[in-house]
């Protein structure tokens, strides 16, 4: 069975998540979605499992076109 | 890449260890032996930090005192659903001895209007929403209550099923819609009516998605078992409560903190911040627990930061009982449906499984995948559901989900097998394939005695004994990112570097113990330096694994080392250093035994004051089931439990447990017992105690303190009885994997069963308390 | 917390110059400038930590001297002063000799750590446990408010309140202690700020919800318990204690109940059957009592006894558990006497 790996997920960089296989980062690169049921997700911005904008964190959500996100490429340094 | 072919030990000592030959990458070091032909490796080795914590030497995050360091408190919300329509923080700001507030507030992206107001709404009571930072934790405290919010409350719902019904207040503005992760299993068929509260299901895993035909399988069945189970939600409750300290100086972000993660901690104040990670540096000496609610910097982390930028000064933030109990995560509860279907052989037909649960505000409620893998069954499929509701965020918890699942699944096995008109015990020897935990059954049911177990409630007196029985497994995951300094300093000194912390189960003893055995040395003469993110990166302490992710490059390293330094013997002794051995500190030879030279004298040789290796983790002999990290092989594990039950009373004492656990190579005896009693421990609580209670009308939990929210003391806690079996698999230079979550997830199922052993009625439900006992044996009117 | 101030009281006198408010009265009424006593401290400063209790001042009892002593005559009975430690209590061989269920009551409370601070007055004198009125976020009847959270059909918390007597508050007396002291016909020995002494039976010390919300108990502001008197049991009394809880090594009762008994052969000629956490205040039932009086002492009359008792029994949604569990504690107390 191959993972779901794609190639470029474009997930939101202050996306975070863990379940029991480790810590995944937001960003361009890709991510193990895997076993979603059993993943807890937050947003590093707003500090919780609620977005900027009062919605829901998860992978799914995180993604360009919601107001609050911000590319992996946003490279703010 | 070239390689060597290397004869492993593989298999169960005692029952069927052979050898297996692997051919595995040139700079590897050579095969261990098996633990009894090992000096260090296996043994009962005393925690090299036990002294220190036992007196009080050791300093947890909460003991730091810096240089004009202040004391903060966090605001946190006292509604459960509300935006906030003010908050004046004009006689907090006066209050003598604050010198910061700061509170969360929505910031627009440049050129963007901010729509969404100023402050986060508040989605569950105890959301932080600011905090002071004073002279003293008592101003900071005051001042806190000198804020007032204004908030214009809206509905909101507390009960899982209550968030199912249509019409229930809306957790997030934006109703969750189900299936939008691409459910195969067909249409929803729970009643949840679609949208609002419920998102998923959830059907597949890295283990696959659903399989075979269910329809069909049950069709085969001769005897089929449809329940369904409930479990509460349970809060993380370590010792030391979440916090941290932060001293921002103008180059470096320091950050001292409890956590079981310091490199993700350290990346995300990195983000938050926008500082390179190298400017971020995340100190975790000693940890008084985490359960997997220590992952993140959280909100107390940036928090912290915050103050200190506003105040100019270090900033020390830990957070009360209480705060832990509402906003720092939770075990999610569950209300799982089970169908499984067996032919009158005992051969399964079919596995049906669909869960709901809640974590409050986050994601992450299913049930785990032991329905999936434990036994094998031709067809199986799984919808988890996640329910949202205006209560504190979920966190992984020890074996995440695992530990709900084994509850329903193993009553569900004990019950098929009962119709079976099977012993329990010998009807998983039939349905179970894994051999080493046919050998925990064996020997734990030896242990235990087993042959003791009476029919159900056919127990005479009022007080009735039950015998029950649980299984367990858990995957093997492989953290890759893991790597390890080794040094070797000139005057005979041994140092090894990771930012892997010691979350309290022993990993700074253990990496000792790796590199005694590895340089021929003793455990004292090893000086552990973990848990700070200047150091090489280690893996985050959960899904147990740390053992199997570090273990291994800390002996490659040391290894590494080793030959550095032989070579330095070799070349002065005229000889060939694949000769040269490091034994009881001396450096020998193998065929010249008149030349000999202690460690210590060896390391003068060298040029530069220090060898210095590093090696990360390579991937395992033979590879992986999964390129990321998921390993070939489980954790099992077998756990009988032995109760009372008062049949007036009510009373459930769990008098027994004897816990057969497999964890690869064990490393060090002492501690897994350690870690074993404290997984069995935490299952008696899940089983019998905790509950977090709240009240559906105002949206508190009104137990948020140790008192009313009961965990076990000493008169709970059973005798508990481990055996650990050895198993080797000959996948990685020390072969040995974690413990942690495999000894906490069959302890509740084995108990259930136990009871049910005790009184003939089944209870569906944890915690059983004396109310559910009265009510099963229909005392209650 | 709140900053207070701290008095260090001499004297019976003096602590009673310095009060102007009772816990209770301070809960309901929300002054923030009462003055108040502190023993051993437990209960107190839990309500202060809690935020619930502001105090403007607290006058420390703990060391008035003449308050801290155990006496006992065969005849006179028992004495023990307010000041005395559960500890003290706990390991007092007279006691445990001649009030065995006050004794095993005792061993039952709390922990060790805090019987070792904890004082029989305080005890006696602390408040309810309900979960409600130690919250801050809920304002129920007896902080002042109007509801009583923990009585809802639907949403009330309730598996551990009351069964009995449970029309007005629904809590149930945090004081296990209370329920042996009451079956050994107690009194409280109370004194006020005119230096007047009375004898309370511990029957009449507690006060019923019902009749006042703002009030666990009869002291007034100006009043100090000074000691705890119990009558000399007579050569035929034996006595049992029993107390159910969730987890053994500490904790509140989940369901408790002290039986005295005088007999003569196997026959009860007089009962004394106290519950504990089964309403509001120490639950003497009389139900009980008349059931088993001058019946022999068996297994159908401890039955009968016990079922009298939860005859009158009210459960609320989540607590109908407590029926059974005290059926089989009072009857097996009973029988422990034989």
């Amino acid at each position: 069975m191959d993972p779901i790996k794609p190639s470029k997920n474009n997930i939101c960089k202050f996306l975070r998540a863990r379940n029991p296989y480790g810590m995944m980062e937001g960003g361009e690169h890709p991510w193990l979605l895997l076993d979603d049921a059993n993943t807890i997700c937050w947003c590093i911005t707003s500090s919780g499992a609620m977005g900027p904008d009062n919605g829901l964190v998860s992978p799914k959500h995180c993604k360009e076109g919601r107001s609050c996100f911000v590319s992996g490429d946003a490279d703010v340094l | 890449m070239n390689t060597k072919k290397e004869k492993f030990p593989y298999g169960i000592p005692g029952h069927n260890l052979g050898e297996i030959e692997r051919e595995i990458p040139i700079e590897e070091p050579p095969v261990w032996p098996v633990n009894d032909k090992l000096k260090v490796i296996g043994k009962r080795v005393t925690r090299i930090d036990a002294l220190d914590k036992v007196t009080g030497k050791a300093k947890y995050t909460s003991d730091m005192k810096l240089p004009g360091m202040l004391y903060a408190k966090m605001l946190r919300s006292n509604v459960p659903h509300a935006v906030i329509t003010s908050i004046d923080i004009s006689k907090a700001k006066n209050l003598t001895g604050v010198h910061a507030i700061h509170l969360i507030e929505n910031s627009p992206k440049e050129g963007e209007e901010n729509t969404k107001g100023k402050y986060p709404m508040v989605k569950y009571v105890g959301q932080p929403l600011g905090g002071v930072a004073a002279e003293s934790l008592e101003i900071a405290k005051d001042a806190i209550a000198l804020i007032k919010v204004n908030y214009e409350e809206k509905p909101f719902v507390i009960d899982m099923e209550a968030a199912m019904e249509i019409g229930a207040p809306i957790v997030f503005d934006e109703p969750i819609t189900q299936q939008e992760d691409g459910g195969d299993v067909g249409e929803v068929h729970d009643g949840s009516k679609g949208q609002g509260n419920v998102r998923g299901p959830s059907t597949s895993s890295f283990f696959g998605g659903p399989r075979g035909d269910l329809e069909k399988g049950f069709a085969e069945a001769d005897v089929v078992v449809e329940r369904t189970y409930r479990t509460q939600v349970h809060t993380h409750m370590p010792l030391e409560t979440h916090g941290v300290v932060v001293d921002w100086k103008p180059d470096l972000m320091m950050v001292y903190t409890s956590t079981q993660n310091t490199n993700n901690v350290r990346n995300e104040m990195a983000s938050i911040f926008n500082l390179p990670k190298s400017k971020v540096r995340v100190v975790c000496d000693f940890m008084g627990g985490g359960f997997g609610a220590k992952h993140s910097a959280g909100s107390f982390g940036p928090m912290a930061a915050n103050l200190a930028k506003k105040s100019g000064r270090p900033v020390w933030l830990m957070l009360d009982r209480q705060e832990e109990h509402l906003a720092e995560g939770n075990r999610p509860s569950s209300k799982q449906y089970l169908k499984i279907g067996a032919k009158n052989d005992g051969t399964l037909t079919g596995i049906q499984q669909r869960s709901h649960g809640t974590a409050g505000v986050g994601l992450g409620a299913g049930v785990g995948r032991i329905a999936q893998i434990l036994y094998s069954c031709p067809n199986f499929a799984t919808e988890q559901y996640d329910v949202l509701t205006n209560a504190g965020p979920g966190a992984a918890w020890r074996a995440p989900g695992n530990v709900q699942g084994a509850f329903g699944l193993e009553q569900a096995i004990d019950e098929l097998a009962e119709k079976l008109k099977m012993d329990p015990l010998s009807y998983r020897d039939h349905i179970d394939k894994s051999e080493v935990r046919k050998v925990e059954r064996q020997r734990g049911a030896a242990l235990f005695d087993w042959s003791r177990r009476q029919p159900a409630g056919s127990g005479k007196g009022v007080v009735k004994k039950g015998l029950g029985v649980g299984q367990s497994t858990w995957p093997r995951f492989v953290t890759l990112d893991s790597s390890v300094e080794i040094k070797i300093h000139n005057d005979g000194g041994v140092e090894v570097r990771s930012s892997v912390q010691d979350i309290g189960t022993g990993t700074k003893t253990i990496l000792a113990q790796v590199v005694a055995e590895e340089l021929g040395l003793q455990v004292k003469d090893i000086k552990v330096n973990i848990g700070d993110t200047f150091f090489p990166v280690g893996p985050g302490s959960g899904g147990s694994v740390v053992t199997g992710s570090i273990t291994p490059p800390t002996r490659n390293a040391a290894f590494e080392a080793k030959k550095e330094l032989l070579n330095l013997v070799a070349k002065k002794w005229e000889t060939d250093a694949a000769e040269l051995f490091i034994s009881d500190g001396q450096v020998g030879h193998n065929t010249d035994t008149e030349l000999k030279m202690s460690f210590k004298e060896a390391t003068k040789l060298m040029r530069t004051s220090q060898i210095s290796k590093t090696a990360s983790r390579s991937d395992d002999y033979g590879g992986f089931q999964q390129p990321w990290g998921l390993a070939y092989g489980d954790l099992g594990s077998v756990q009988f439990a032995e109760v009372s039950v008062n049949t007036n009373t009510g009373f459930v004492k769990v008098d027994k447990i004897v816990a057969a656990h497999s964890c690869g190579r064990p490393l060090n005896i002492g501690q897994l017992e350690s870690q074993i009693n404290g997984g069995v421990i935490q299952g008696v609580s899940y089983a019998l105690y905790e509950n977090r209670v709240m009240d559906k009308s105002t949206g508190h939990m009104v137990n948020a303190n140790v008192d009313q929210y009961k965990v076990p003391f000493s008169m709970e806690i059973p005798e508990i009885e481990s055996i650990i079996v050895e198993e080797y698999s000959a996948r990685s230079s020390t072969d040995a994997y974690g413990i942690g979550e495999p000894a906490n997830i069959a302890t509740a199922a084995a108990i259930a069963n136990a009871v049910y052993n005790a009184i003939g009625v089944r209870i569906y439900e944890i915690p059983i308390t004396p109310s559910s006992i009265l009510k099963a044996l229909n005392k209650v009117s | 917390m709140n900053k207070f101030s701290w008095y260090e009281a001499k004297s019976v006198e003096d602590a009673l110059q310095q009060v102007n408010s009772t816990v209770s009265e301070e809960l309901y009424q929300h002054t923030n400038k009462a003055t108040v006593f502190k023993s051993g401290g437990i209960d107190v400063f839990d309500w202060v930590k809690e935020g619930l209790l502001q105090p403007e001042k607290i006058v420390n009892i703990r060391n008035i001297p003449g308050l801290d002593k155990i006496s006992y005559d065969q005849k006179k009975g028992l004495s023990i002063g307010s000041n005395v430690t559960l500890e003290e209590i706990a390991s007092n061989p007279e006691i445990k000799n001649n009030y065995l269920a006050l004794h095993q009551a005792v061993n039952h409370a709390s922990t060790p750590q805090l019987r070792n601070i904890s004082t029989l007055g305080g005890n006696i004198a602390q408040h309810n446990r309900c979960w409600y009125f130690r919250s801050v976020d809920h304002q129920c009847r007896r902080k002042g408010g109007d509801r009583c959270f923990a009585r809802h059909s639907e949403t009330g918390e309730n598996e551990n309140h009351a069964i009995i007597d449970n029309s007005s508050c629904v809590s149930v007396h945090a004081s296990s202690i209370s329920t042996a002291l009451m079956a050994f016909n107690a009194s409280v020995v109370i004194i006020n700020s005119e230096g007047e002494k009375k004898i309370v039976s511990m029957d009449d010390f507690f006060v019923s919800p019902a009749k006042d919300i703002g009030m666990e108990n009869i002291l007034t502001a100006k009043e100090l318990i000074t000691e705890i008197i119990l009558p000399a049991p007579s050569k035929n009394s034996r006595s049992a204690y029993i107390k159910e809880v969730a987890r053994e090594s500490y904790d509140w009762s989940l369901a408790d109940v002290a039986v005295v008994v005088e007999v003569s052969g196997n026959t009860c000629r007089k009962a004394s059957i106290v519950l504990g956490a089964a309403a509001p205040v120490p639950y003497r039932s009389l139900e009980a009592q008349q059931a088993i009086e001058n019946k022999i002492i068996n297994n159908d009359n401890a039955v009968a006894a016990a079922k009298a008792a939860m005859a009158i029994a009210k459960p609320l949604a989540k607590n109908g558990y407590k029926v059974p569990m005290f059926t089989s504690i009072i009857e097996q107390a009973i029988l422990q006497t034989t």
